[in-house]
């Protein structure tokens, strides 16, 4: 695949930038490392399209698609006709991942539902820390993706486009806005559960450049191994080492022009950095009992949902620009009742602590969290195919929930209405385009404009589609 | 528009220009293949619209006739291909159409739309039988060095393209050995070759790396990506298995260019060979490496019949687990065909073990006999004597348990069978000879050597039904085994008996008919030689996948991959060549030359060659082929949180440089450097690693012990062999990157060397540790300092660009 050279590559974000004269400069960018005499050039302010709402994005994303209907999209109609086959005029449009009964039946929820918070939000008894904090929160009861499959659809979700190879969300906003932080890579990946099924790709850079990948953090032992210099380097050799390093590659660099050795240098400053930097953003030590206890921590040391939720919110506070969190696994078509209630307690707790630590710290109003799987599930029952073993939903795509905190976002605002069994939007359908567009706008970067030439062409996060929805935000 | 149009007509005319008129079957159907069907076929006609049908192209779509013949001008497709509104453009669902391919468009619209024809699946280019080209007219006759070439240098000078020159003797020398052995040359093996005046010197030096045994090895682990090679089961239980006898296989075969159709056929069915040997047995452990679950068998067999799809054919047959394949032309029941022939076979122990440690074993297990069947006396003794020793015991109470007592106290009739077999057992544990006894049946099965195994193809027939939407508890309608009948038949009587039944399908799979392997795998040759495949979805010919900008390229080394049949013989055609021997430097390559093979590729080393690159540099890379897999060090924590346990006993001495292929393999949990560096995805047939450039690789080489180990080594070495500053960084030069050091680079590494020598200096402990185990003797005249300097060098050695590089 072909990529530009990192001078093609600044040229034409010049003159990306130069073209956007509507220019902000509102961001800072601290510069730590002057004192180290490492990674001294000058990194100038991004330059947005517009006024931004959101500085960074934290997407929890719900691997194997959480079912909407037991938690949070009540549908009194779907159960007043639990067991009713699902009418003709639905089945000739659905083609269900798995279900192979001619005739699927409806299927209500037994999870009881109430109204949360002064906005009223519904939320079922599976969610009890969610319901809590409803009033930060704006629900899109209607997002729609395109993809059955789990492994495209979640590329879908994660690269705007259903099969490999394209710009991960988190590559393209770094593309956009650069990063914040000097000392750690500015677009990070946590991982807990089952990992996604299209693996990297998710979160890779595709042709933009290499320092533009998501760096996952190991999700066995520590997450970020050799941070310690060898036995005997003290910081001051290390630095002296890493210079030296950097000296004879920026060498090789001038006499052959290859993007790859570009980032490999940018990689040792960061590495250098990120000794002395991630130590502490790993060391759980400072904080207190009381915010552990917030997320349901009961050992720091041991790798889970939660942890990873609190390594979040310490990423956005160092500057990290976009985090991602993948869990699974949501992919309930059979047991799902036996299995649906674990799966939440597992994660609700520190999906609403994450919201309510950035809040209490400021850094919510900056921060657009976004939590969702990468479609829906089905409002019918999906039987399983082993005797004895209880119901389960299948897939769908066309209509399912997905929760908006933080970054500009209207609190406690319930968008999009979905038809009596919740096949359909009604209202305020949400392309998973269309989600990528608000969440670069969000950022103030207009999806249109936020392009890269490749191999001939002006590729865009949002490929031709996308419309931005205002109404997600608060002004 | 109608401006523009007309400039990409006449583009488009010149771009063809080249060749003779528009043919609707070489120029237009790949097109179409490739950026139209996709949306415009059979069960999904976009806009009303069916490109694969003649009469439907000539009717159109929705928005009407979409083709006027011999007016490309007013033809909508053109219009809607060349459109600047973004939501009309077509292609929607794939890359824009080039100057060139819109040109094509558009000259056989001028021409007529001549050849126009229905279209099926099976046309795609991949599954035509595979031609033997003929050479192209090329200018420059002086640059080929070979064929390839010819094919090569016709489509570079078609595009106004010239190759890269030729790299340099060393970088070539360096690339030959990295790509051929995965090692570096030592300083010795480029001054032999610098000084080689022969005409034919490289090619001797080419014949010699091939028959190194070191060649196995690099190319032996392309195949374990393949094979999905571990040395534990996967799943969440992840237990060890015993199977690197198979990989020991792997690397005999490459070393001895055993004939590629039968490293197929016997990694296919070899146990079922009417000339059945313990090689070929082995051999048929390729798909034991398969994860494997007890309680779902049927998933293992499920990754046999992808892997077989993915590794040989290039298919993605997974996709008709459930259904019909959406765009390829298998069947779901021809899917489970397929699976028949792995659905009667198991993986099972083969017994290795020498004839010594079949003894030893043996020694062990008389021993273990006699002790066990003196045991066996001591309780029918105790059994028999019970009430009287009942008796015995309540003569004498004190000290007894109290729970005992009251066992005791039952009167014997009323002993239930369970009270006695705890009096038993009672009894059992006061006999003082019982407990020798006993103790030393323990040690004997502590002593007993384990057997030599290894996981081989057993068959064990069973009947096949096919997975009602992919669910094995869902049967549906039985089916026999069977190959796609798109692709060429297998003989017609692989079901007459079952031990020829996987042999068959071996053999179907590297027949000459067989369109699709021969390409399948001389692609993925080619891919690590060039760094980029001339079919980039290496694991998919599908009819999704356009014909290659270079097919003929492709056909033609297919052609030499069938008529040689030899791993050695393709890999030494195209090391050969001058495509392969151009230069990587950047400046020489254009855009347009990407997909043209303009110049070659420089990439990251894979984690296997990293290290080994690191070791062997340091003089500390052990050179033993095979056995067992080693336990080199790793960071604690990466065993912790499994849901069972697994045991990291790392290896000292020689085991810990061993090559990276010997690494142990813990399927889920493998070495950091594994994850970190790209290894291959351990869970299926990795046909292609990924080449990520992130800072965690940087924290790798700089601080993971075994580059540190290499690097303090390595300072060991250049002090013992130079005395001179001077020389000993040249001699670092020579030997890490395998040329002169300049003098920009001397002066940054000697400041480096003053300012280490600084901060050693006052810190002995600091000195000390930094050198390691690494040390001069005391007699040597260097001081620990000094040493530590040179370590501080050698890793900035190591962790240059240039050093983990392959250019």
């Amino acid at each position: 695949m072909m990529k530009r050279t990192m001078t093609e590559f600044m040229n034409h974000r010049r003159q990306f930038f130069k073209e956007n004269a509507l220019a902000v400069a509102s961001l800072a960018w601290p510069s730590m490392l002057a004192a180290e005499g490492l990674g001294d050039e000058t990194v100038s302010a991004p330059k947005l399209h517009h006024q931004p709402t959101a500085k960074n994005v934290i997407f929890m994303c719900q691997i194997g698609a959480p079912s909407q209907f037991d938690l949070f999209d009540p549908k009194p109609v779907l159960n007043q006709r639990d067991g009713e086959e699902l009418p003709q005029s639905f089945l000739d449009r659905v083609e269900f991942a798995q279900i192979k009964e001619a005739k699927p039946r409806l299927m209500g929820t037994p999870y009881k539902f109430t109204q949360h918070g002064e906005s009223g939000q519904w939320v079922s008894e599976l969610m009890p820390y969610t319901a809590g904090i409803v009033d930060d929160l704006a629900f899109v009861h209607t997002c729609q993706a395109e993809d059955q499959n789990h492994m495209f659809a979640e590329l879908h979700m994660n690269t705007g486009w259903r099969r490999f190879g394209r710009p991960s969300l988190g590559s393209w906003v770094l593309y956009g806005l650069g990063s914040e932080s000097k000392n750690l890579p500015g677009f990070m990946v946590l991982r807990s559960g089952m990992h996604p099924r299209s693996k990297g790709a998710n979160f890779g850079h595709g042709f933009l450049p290499g320092t533009m990948q998501g760096t996952p953090l190991q999700t066995n032992g520590p997450p970020i191994l050799n941070l310690k210099s060898p036995d005997g380097f003290s910081r001051e050799s290390q630095a002296a080492t890493v210079r030296a390093v950097n000296e004879l590659n920026r060498l090789k660099q001038r006499e052959n022009p290859d993007p790859d050795i570009e980032t490999r240098i940018a990689n040792y400053e960061l590495a250098f950095r990120m000794q002395s930097s991630a130590p502490e953003l790993l060391d759980l030590s400072g904080e207190t009992q009381e915010t552990l206890a917030l997320y349901g921590i009961k050992d720091p040391g041991q790798p889970s949902y939660a942890r990873n939720c609190l390594l979040a919110r310490r990423l956005v506070q160092r500057g990290v620009r976009f985090v991602e969190l993948f869990h699974g696994d949501w992919d309930h078509h059979t047991s799902i009742y036996q299995r649906l209630p674990g799966e939440c307690q597992t994660t609700d707790q520190a999906s609403a602590a994450l919201v309510l630590d950035l809040k209490r710290l400021g850094l919510l109003k900056d921060t657009l969290v976004i939590w969702g799987g990468e479609f829906g599930r089905s409002s019918v029952a999906q039987k399983s195919q082993k005797p004895g073993e209880p119901v389960g939903r299948d897939h769908h795509v066309e209509a399912f929930t997905m929760w908006f905190a933080g970054g500009g976002v209207s609190q406690g605002k319930s968008i999009g209405e979905t038809d009596d069994i919740g096949f359909d939007a009604t209202t305020d359908r949400w392309h998973i385009h269309d989600l990528h567009a608000t969440m670069l706008h969000a950022l103030g970067l207009d999806h249109k404009r936020l392009t890269y030439r490749h191999q001939g062409r002006d590729y865009r996060l949002t490929d031709v589609h996308g419309n931005v929805k205002r109404e997600l935000f608060a002004s | 528009m109608r401006y523009l149009l007309a400039i990409c007509i006449v583009a488009g005319v010149q771009l063809a220009a080249h060749g003779q008129s528009v043919s609707f079957d070489r120029d237009v159907l790949p097109l179409l293949q490739a950026k139209c069907f996709r949306c415009h076929n059979g069960q999904r006609a976009e806009g009303g619209l069916r490109l694969d049908r003649r009469d439907s192209v000539l009717k159109g779509g929705d928005s009407g006739r979409i083709l006027i013949s011999g007016n490309a001008a007013d033809s909508l497709l053109l219009e809607r291909i060349k459109s600047s509104d973004e939501s009309l453009r077509m292609p929607q669902e794939a890359a824009q159409l080039s100057a060139a391919e819109t040109g094509t468009i558009a000259r056989w619209i001028e021409q007529g739309i001549r050849g126009l024809r229905d279209v099926k699946q099976t046309e795609h280019w991949a599954f035509q039988p595979i031609r033997t080209p003929s050479l192209p007219t090329i200018k420059d006759s002086t640059w080929p060095r070979n064929a390839i070439d010819v094919f090569v240098l016709a489509r570079m000078e078609q595009a106004g393209l010239k190759p890269a020159p030729r790299a340099s003797r060393v970088q070539l020398l360096r690339r030959l050995f990295f790509d051929l052995l995965g090692v570096p040359p030592t300083i010795r093996e480029v001054e032999d070759f610098e000084s080689d005046e022969s005409e034919n010197a490289y090619q001797q030096l080419v014949d010699r790396l091939l028959s190194d045994p070191r060649f196995g090895e690099r190319w032996g682990r392309h195949w374990l990506d393949l094979a999905r090679y571990a040395d534990s089961a996967g799943y969440e239980a992840d237990l060890p298995r015993k199977i690197w006898h198979y990989r020991d296989w792997v690397i005999r075969a490459f070393n001895q260019d055993k004939p590629i159709t039968d490293f197929v056929v016997e990694q296919i069915g070899g146990d079922l060979l009417p000339e059945v040997t313990r090689e070929t047995r082995i051999a048929s452990g390729f798909h034991c490496n398969a994860m494997l679950d007890g309680g779902v068998r049927e998933q293992a067999v499920l990754d046999r019949v992808n892997s077989t799809g993915a590794v040989f054919l290039g298919l993605t047959l997974e996709c008709a687990q459930c259904h019909d394949h959406k765009t390829d032309p298998v069947t779901q029941k021809e899917y489970y065909q397929l699976y028949a022939f792995f659905h009667g076979a198991s993986a099972v122990e083969f017994d290795l073990s020498s004839p010594e440690l079949k003894s030893r074993i043996a020694g062990v297990d008389e021993q273990l006999q006699t002790c066990n069947q003196r045991l066996a006396e001591i309780d029918a003794k105790i059994k028999e004597h019970l009430n009287s020793l009942v008796a015995a015991a309540l003569q004498d109470p004190d000290g007894i348990d109290a729970a005992i007592l009251t066992l005791l106290k039952i009167p014997a009739p009323q002993r239930s069978e369970a009270d006695v077999a705890q009096l038993e057992s009672y009894f059992q544990s006061k006999d003082s000879q019982r407990k020798q006894l006993a103790a030393r049946r323990d040690e004997l099965q502590k002593q007993r050597p384990d057997s030599d195994t290894t996981l081989v193809f057993a068959q064990d027939n069973r009947p096949t039904h096919i997975f009602v939407r992919g669910n094995p508890r869902q049967l549906g309608e039985q089916v026999q085994s069977g190959t796609p009948s798109f692709l060429p038949p297998i003989q017609s009587d692989h079901q007459a008996s079952e031990a020829s039944n996987r042999v068959a399908l071996g053999q179907w799979l590297v027949a000459h008919e067989n369109p699709l392997f021969a390409r399948v795998m001389i692609n993925r040759i080619w891919m690590r030689l060039l760094g980029n495949a001339i079919v980039e979805s290496e694991n998919d010919f599908g009819v999704q996948t356009a014909r290659p900008i270079h097919w003929m390229l492709l056909d033609h080394l297919a052609t030499v991959l069938q008529q040689e049949d030899s791993f050695k013989g393709v890999i030494r055609s195209i090391v050969n060549s001058a495509v392969y021997q151009q230069s990587s430097h950047f400046k020489f390559r254009t855009s347009d030359g990407d997909g043209l093979f303009q110049g070659q590729r420089r990439f990251r080393l894979e984690v296997e060659a990293l290290r080994d690159n690191a070791l062997a540099v340091s003089g500390l890379l052990e050179n033993e082929i095979g056995g067992p897999s080693v336990f080199p060090p790793q960071p604690s924590g990466v065993l912790d949180f499994r849901a069972t346990p697994a045991t990291w006993t790392e290896s000292q001495g020689a085991d810990r440089y061993r090559r990276g292929m010997y690494t142990y393999i813990w399927r889920l949990t493998p070495h950091p450097l594994t994850s970190i560096f790209d290894g291959p995805d351990l869970t299926t047939s990795c046909t292609r690693r990924t080449r990520s450039n992130v800072a965690l690789q940087s924290l790798a080489l700089l601080n993971d012990p075994i580059f540190v180990e290499a690097a303090q080594a390595l300072a060991q070495r250049v002090l013992l062999v130079h005395d001179s500053t001077e020389d000993r960084l040249a001699w670092l030069f020579s030997t890490a990157l395998n040329r002169n050091i300049r003098e920009d680079e001397q002066q940054i590494l000697e400041q480096l060397l003053t300012e280490q020598r600084l901060i050693f200096q006052h810190d002995a402990t600091a000195a000390s540790l930094a050198v390691g185990k690494f040390a001069l003797q005391q007699e040597h005249t260097v001081s620990l300092h000094e040493q530590a300097a040179w370590v501080a060098v050698c890793r900035t050695m190591m962790n240059l660009d240039e050093f983990i590089m392959r250019e």
